[in-house]
């Protein structure tokens, strides 16, 4: 169980270990956080600067933790936590929403003449990804049959909530790509 | 069919299970085009190269911690870690070792020592008998050969449970190293003289220079503690 032995190595006085128990959390999360953070429609580069963040701020705040059962949720916060920071009105001033929204509106102004149904679903997805967060990672979850406290863990729910919040999904979702669906009739 | 259940077949068609729902082509056609994105979407992100190495040295530095090493850099790192640290302890050792026990000395048995050969008789009978007439056969031989080795009969005065000055000196002067190093610690002690430092530096010295270890540390010692007036 690496959360664990990650806990253990991280609370341990012995900098060798608590070099260890960083090198194993981060292993252990850095691809789920990075396709977190990818579906919000972040770039490579924002991708990096928010983890790094969330790391530092998991490492340095990790006296607080008490119980290595909650490290994951726990961590999970963080990660949120740290990437609503990034895009708060008050530290960004609301450019990183505006500068997403209006990149992924340039990109599918461009791709508009050329766009075929299923170019139209991804765009439309996109789009979802952005208004709606975290049920497009919830969405993006469902690809793998994760489940329901696996998502709950990774999107700060309950696992009862979390399965009333995927049911609605389908009907969040509509709006977004029903006009792909139009000529389908 | 209910609503749950609608909702709950569009998700499973997302999960690639292949659901049943009449009337409701639209529906299924609807999350297939998803799971199709959602499946550009995984490709896409899969083909972001996110520098993880630069990410977690940054995390390292600002944590204060160090990024691990990979094993041969780590292992030859240890290698020098204890090359440095055991030097580090043998000067350390070298420069305040001090030896209190006076040594065993040893007498050369080719110029100095009187022997005496037990088993001294010639001939045929000297040969397979011994004095008193009795036969000694092979393994009574064998038994005797040590009659044959010399016997160190020279009074020796300067050994640890026998220790005389003028005895120490007169074998310190013919160049015995470990008779050197007792009159050293001898004048260094004030046994059986008076306490010199100078002395038992000077002595010290000349046994070192024959190879005694232990009279280099004592020597050192004497300088350590600013007992002689020595670089």
């Amino acid at each position: 169980m690496w959360q664990k032995d990650c806990f253990d190595l991280i609370k341990s006085n012995a900098p060798e270990d608590k070099n260890k128990g960083i090198e194993i959390l981060y292993e252990n999360n850095k691809i789920k956080f990075e396709g977190f953070l990818f579906n919000r429609g972040f770039k490579k580069e924002q991708i990096e600067e928010i983890l790094q963040e969330s790391f530092i701020k998991i490492f340095k705040s990790f006296n607080t933790l008490k119980d290595f059962n909650t490290l994951e949720s726990w961590c999970w916060r963080i990660l949120r936590n740290t990437t609503n920071d990034y895009l708060s009105p008050i530290i960004k001033g609301r450019e990183g929403i505006k500068k997403l929204e209006s990149e992924t509106e340039e990109a599918a102004l461009e791709d508009n003449q050329n766009d075929s149904q299923s170019d139209c679903v991804s765009k439309g997805l996109q789009e979802f990804n952005l208004a709606e967060p975290d049920r497009g990672y919830a969405l993006q979850l469902q690809l793998d049959n994760y489940p329901i406290t696996e998502v709950a863990i990774r999107i700060g729910r309950t696992p009862a909530a979390t399965k009333e919040y995927l049911s609605q999904i389908r009907k969040k979702v509509a709006p977004f790509i029903e006009h792909c669906l139009e000529n389908d009739e | 069919m209910k609503k749950i259940d609608l909702d709950n077949a569009w998700l499973q068609v997302i999960q690639g299970k292949s659901v049943e729902l009449i009337g409701n082509r639209k529906l299924i056609l609807q999350a297939k085009l998803v799971r199709q994105a959602l499946i550009q979407q995984r490709q896409r992100f899969e083909s972001l190269k996110i520098d993880d190495d630069k990410v977690l040295a940054n995390i390292h530095q600002a944590c204060g911690t160090t990024k691990n090493k990979n094993p041969i850099i780590r292992q030859i790192s240890k290698w020098v870690g204890i090359l440095i640290l055991g030097s580090g302890v043998v000067y350390a050792t070298k420069t305040i070792l001090h030896f209190n026990e006076f040594q065993e000395t040893k007498i050369n048995t080719e110029t100095k020592n009187e022997t005496v050969l037990k088993n001294d008789s010639k001939g045929f009978w000297g040969e397979w008998f011994d004095s008193k007439g009795s036969f000694t056969g092979f393994w009574s031989k064998l038994q005797l050969r040590h009659y044959d080795q010399p016997i160190n009969t020279a009074n020796n005065n300067c050994r640890p449970d026998n220790l005389v000055f003028e005895n120490c000196l007169k074998l310190a002067k013919e160049n015995n190293a470990s008779a050197q190093f007792n009159i050293a610690l001898m004048y260094e002690k004030g046994i059986q003289t008076t306490q010199n430092y100078d002395k038992a530096y000077e002595w010290y010295k000349k046994s070192a220079a024959l190879g005694n270890v232990e009279a280099q540390f004592n020597m050192n010692f004497l300088i350590e503690k600013n007992l002689v007036n020595k670089p």
